[in-house]
């Protein structure tokens, strides 16, 4: 990530109330040149607000968006910096493809012969190159969203807004945009911001994931820090399965935390492992692939637990295991990859459990 | 479904209730071209002459100017308090909203007796004379809510994200309304502007009570009603406007269905 | 500039852009109508106006003999138009829903309408060629030897009017229906036909009770204009075949006492509104029951 010390936008304690609700709870952060940023997070909690407040279609009751230096305050969406791709595309039905992507240029009063070649190039870029004739009543979804792209990126933004831009496609073909947009993002250089409740998504195609709940940003991080140290048991939900085990604290020594938890037993834990400190409320999490179901005697793990197989969920490449641990009543979610499993597991199989516990995180 | 009795008896009612419901309307051409000026069986003979006076009636084609001349302005004017009526109504939040937007929709469930007394007692005491102006007055009144229904439904079936696009690509306000929401609502505009026309053109108590000298046509007609021998025009001319007001109806729904399509909205229901 | 001000600015647009036909609404409307208010409390000399108080309108409105009665049948002739055309209607809108197929739906529903788009007057016209002396259904049944003289009671009567204003109505209540009937969620049906019910047994129990809101819709709309008609009792009721909208015509035009029509008109509006809401009260009662 190019991050220079100078934030394309800044946003400082911006706060949104419709009524009595409060839909944006002071949200303070940058956005840098050049980054594919995403909102990630379930419906209602914000994500579209705040992209709807940095576009100008919703005024905050407080705060301040700053875009390349400039305070926005008071400058209406039509004059602002940024350009949107609605999650319902918004491509106008009463126009051709090329009268769509030349409406913000006719805006600005450029000449037909600029107009025509720029249109052109925005939909070479799209990948479609000798549409402009075409009623855009006439296109699929896949075609649709691309003309969004193209009429949104002629007038070259300094930062290009996408509302949930691909949960109206198909998975196939929602696979396909993704790294299309990726690729897309890359060739302009122009900063991205996207909103999307689904995790995967956010994960591929991200520099940054904002994760928000209810009206604030849990924890703002690079995919891999998200996955792998999220800082509380909601984000560790949301993004991406894991185990919570119960923990008590036996004692805390320097930077050692020693705890018992439940099912593995007692082990001694980093203090780097608890993102937020320790907190009585605190539980221990671990992702499934962290577990592992020995098979094979020379599998070195540092830590052994007995458990029963209760379900299993077949994958193709991966199976997942529900085990109950020995001695409670704890299931955990164990996945595998199924190259890595050398005999048959079956519902009520007895299989000693491998796990380490520099893979667990304590969280609350 | 599976045809049981039930279906059956449904059936035959059907067809003994279209008889009921065209049989006015299908004695009106009989009788139009009927050669006879009693209005009653057997019929004498065919002829075209009562067609041919309701083009020679002075009295009839001045009232029938009148009316278009009524249902012309009526419908503009109705039609654009409907746009502002229904874009506020569809787009904004504000105080008094639900009283504001009833006393608009009132005519709607309103007697149009009271409609007309009502104008007709606040005219006169203004000293104001009957005229043309008083009917459109009132026209427009009660055209209001059917075109602030009609309009609310094409604002509502317009997708709130084609103006912030138009808005985000640069476009002010007026820009948006012009470019974007007005062409998208223009079929609604049409079918507005066609159903308050044909209203005004038909209506006749609140023209009666407001009307002076200068008759609209339903006036007009109640007039020639009395006289039996003019019985036979009034029909031919009945048959005329039965044919104007499908046409216009067709046209009407040709509109809709090509703005249902544009606005991306499934093409369902009936002609309304 | 803040924040708050902008939203302010917001709010009141709507406002704004409401004002138009809110002024219009309020001026011929809402005045008019309180004009008529004021009216009703005064009482005519020929062309002077006395504005002193009194409710002598009112208690002539209410007790003279001539005024009850013309009221009386004008609800009575109301309630039964309203019954027959709902009831009418009911089963074509049924019909339409359930019996035809959807492509077929707005072709029949243009069918339902065509005959009504020709003037309003000459349709009523046309009920008395069928209905009258020398009629269509006289002269048929003559025709065919059912019978030797013209029946006489065909016309000129409150039957002929509510036959005629069941027929100037009918399209206004199954359009109501048929979009109520419409909205049922025909799985609805099935889950109670798998659950045990017979065809009527559904029908009361599940059919019935869904569309009530167009019923109650189609009744209202046939219910409160029809107590001011004005045309159909003057073509076809005969002589003792007027109703209250033709004694507020007289008040106001020929006998020049217009505080005694505007009483009439508003004591009218007043009936048809509490009926309305009794009716629309009850409803709600008998539906909260349901659920």
């Amino acid at each position: 990530m190019n991050q220079e010390a100078k934030p394309i936008i800044r946003i400082e304690s911006i706060l949104k109330n419709y009524g009595a609700i409060e839909a944006l709870k002071s949200i303070s952060f940058n956005i840098y040149q050049g980054e594919f940023l995403t909102l990630l997070g379930p419906s209602g909690c914000g994500k579209t607000t705040l992209l709807r407040v940095i576009a100008g279609f919703e005024i905050p009751n407080s705060g301040l968006v700053e875009i390349d230096g400039n305070n926005m305050e008071g400058i209406p969406a039509n004059q602002r910096p940024t350009n949107m791709v609605f999650q319902s595309y918004a491509v106008f039905p009463h126009m051709t493809v090329g009268e769509n992507v030349a409406y913000g240029l006719k805006a600005r009063k450029a000449d037909k012969q600029t107009i025509s070649e720029e249109v052109n190039k925005a939909l070479a870029m799209v990948g479609m190159q000798g549409f402009n004739d075409r009623p855009s009543t006439a296109l699929s979804g896949g075609q649709r969203q691309r003309v969004a792209l193209a009429r949104a990126l002629i007038l070259k933004p300094k930062v290009l807004l996408l509302d949930e831009p691909l949960s109206a496609l198909d998975k196939r073909l929602r696979e396909q945009m993704q790294s299309e947009l990726r690729q897309l993002q890359r060739s302009v250089g122009i900063t991205f911001i996207l909103v999307t409740h689904d995790q995967e998504e956010a994960l591929t195609m991200s520099d940054r994931i904002a994760v928000m709940f209810d009206g604030k940003i849990a924890q703002l991080a690079s995919p891999q820090e998200l996955y792998r140290r999220p800082t509380n048991i909601q984000v560790a939900n949301f993004v991406g399965t894991m185990n919570f085990l119960d923990l008590d604290l036996v004692a805390l020594e320097g930077n050692d935390l020693i705890v018992e938890i439940e099912g593995l037993g007692k082990t001694t834990l980093s203090m780097d492992q608890a993102p937020l400190g320790y907190q009585s409320n605190s539980m221990a999490g671990i992702r499934p692939e962290m577990f592992t179901i020995i098979t094979n005697k020379s599998q070195s793990k540092t830590k052994v637990v007995k458990g029963r197989i209760v379900e299993t969920q077949y994958f193709g490449d991966m199976t997942y295991f529900d085990a109950k641990l020995e001695g409670t009543d704890k299931v955990v979610t164990i996945s595998m990859r199924n190259s890595d499993i050398s005999f048959e597991i079956n519902i009520g199989n007895n299989v000693e459990i491998g796990w380490n516990p520099n893979s667990i995180l304590v969280l609350s | 479904m599976a045809k049981t009795k039930q279906s059956r008896y449904l059936v035959v009612y059907i067809g003994i209730f279209l008889v009921f419901l065209y049989a006015p309307a299908l004695l009106l051409p009989i009788f139009s071209f009927n050669d006879s000026t009693i209005v009653a069986f057997p019929l004498s003979g065919f002829t075209l002459a009562w067609f041919i006076e309701v083009f020679k009636t002075e009295p009839l084609l001045t009232a029938a100017l009148n009316s278009l001349l009524v249902a012309v302005i009526t419908s503009v004017f109705a039609t654009i308090f409907g746009i502002f009526a229904a874009r506020a109504s569809t787009r904004y939040q504000f105080p008094g909203k639900r009283g504001i937007m009833g006393l608009i929709m009132v005519p709607m469930v309103l007697p149009e007796i009271i409609i007309g007394v009502s104008l007709l007692v606040v005219i006169l005491q203004l000293g104001f004379n009957l005229s043309l102006t008083t009917i459109i007055l009132g026209h427009i009144l009660l055209c209001l809510p059917f075109c602030t229904a009609i309009l609310s439904a094409g604002f509502q079936g317009l997708d709130k994200s084609f103006e912030e696009a138009s808005q985000d690509l640069g476009r002010s306000r007026l820009e948006t309304f012009w470019y974007i929401t007005l062409p998208l609502v223009m079929p609604a505009i049409i079918s507005s502007l066609l159903i308050s026309f044909t209203i005004s053109l038909d209506e006749f108590i609140i023209a009666f009570f407001l009307s002076g000298t200068e008759a609209t046509l339903p006036v007009y007609i109640w007039g020639q009603l009395r006289f039996p021998t003019r019985i036979p025009i009034i029909l031919a001319l009945g048959t005329v406007l039965l044919l104007v007001s499908l046409t216009l109806l067709i046209i009407a729904e040709y509109f809709r269905r090509i703005g249902a399509r544009k606005t991306g909205t499934e093409v369902k229901g009936g002609l309304f | 500039m803040n924040f708050s001000f902008i939203q302010k600015i917001r709010g009141q647009s709507g406002l704004i852009l409401v004002s138009p036909p809110f002024f219009y609404a309020l001026l011929l409307l809402a005045f008019p109508l309180m004009g008529v208010f004021a009216l009703s409390f005064w009482t005519q000399d020929y062309l002077e106006l006395n504005r002193d108080f009194t409710l002598d309108n009112y208690r002539e409105a209410w007790t003279g003999a001539i005024y009850q009665a013309l009221m009386l049948r004008s609800l009575k002739i109301s309630i039964l138009v309203t019954l027959l055309t709902v009831v009418l209607a009911f089963p074509v809108a049924y019909y339409i829903s359930f019996h035809v197929s959807p492509k077929k739906k707005p072709l029949w529903i243009f069918l339902i309408t065509i005959p009504f788009w020709t003037s309003y007057l000459i349709r009523i016209f046309l009920w008395k060629v069928i209905l009258g002396f020398n009629g269509v259904i006289n002269g048929s049944l003559i025709g065919i030897g059912f019978i030797d003289e013209p029946l006489k009671f065909l016309l000129f009567n409150q039957g002929a009017i509510v036959v005629t204003l069941s027929h100037a109505w009918i399209p206004f209540a199954i359009l109501p229906i048929y979009v109520a009937l419409e909205k049922i969620d025909r799985s609805l049906l099935e889950a109670s036909e798998d659950l045990g019910d017979g065809p009527v047994r559904r029908f009361m129990r599940v059919t019935l009770p869904l569309a009530m809101p167009g019923i109650i819709a189609a009744t209202l709309i046939v219910f409160i204009p029809t107590i001011g008609d004005y045309v159909t009792p003057k073509l076809v009721g005969g002589p003792n075949g007027l109703l209250i909208a033709n004694m507020i015509e007289v008040q106001f035009k020929k006998a020049n006492n217009a505080p005694l029509g505007a009483a009439l008109a508003l004591s009218a509006m007043f009936i048809v509104s509490a009926i309305a809401m009794v009716f629309l009260w009850f409803n709600r009662k008998y539906l909260r029951q349901e659920q």
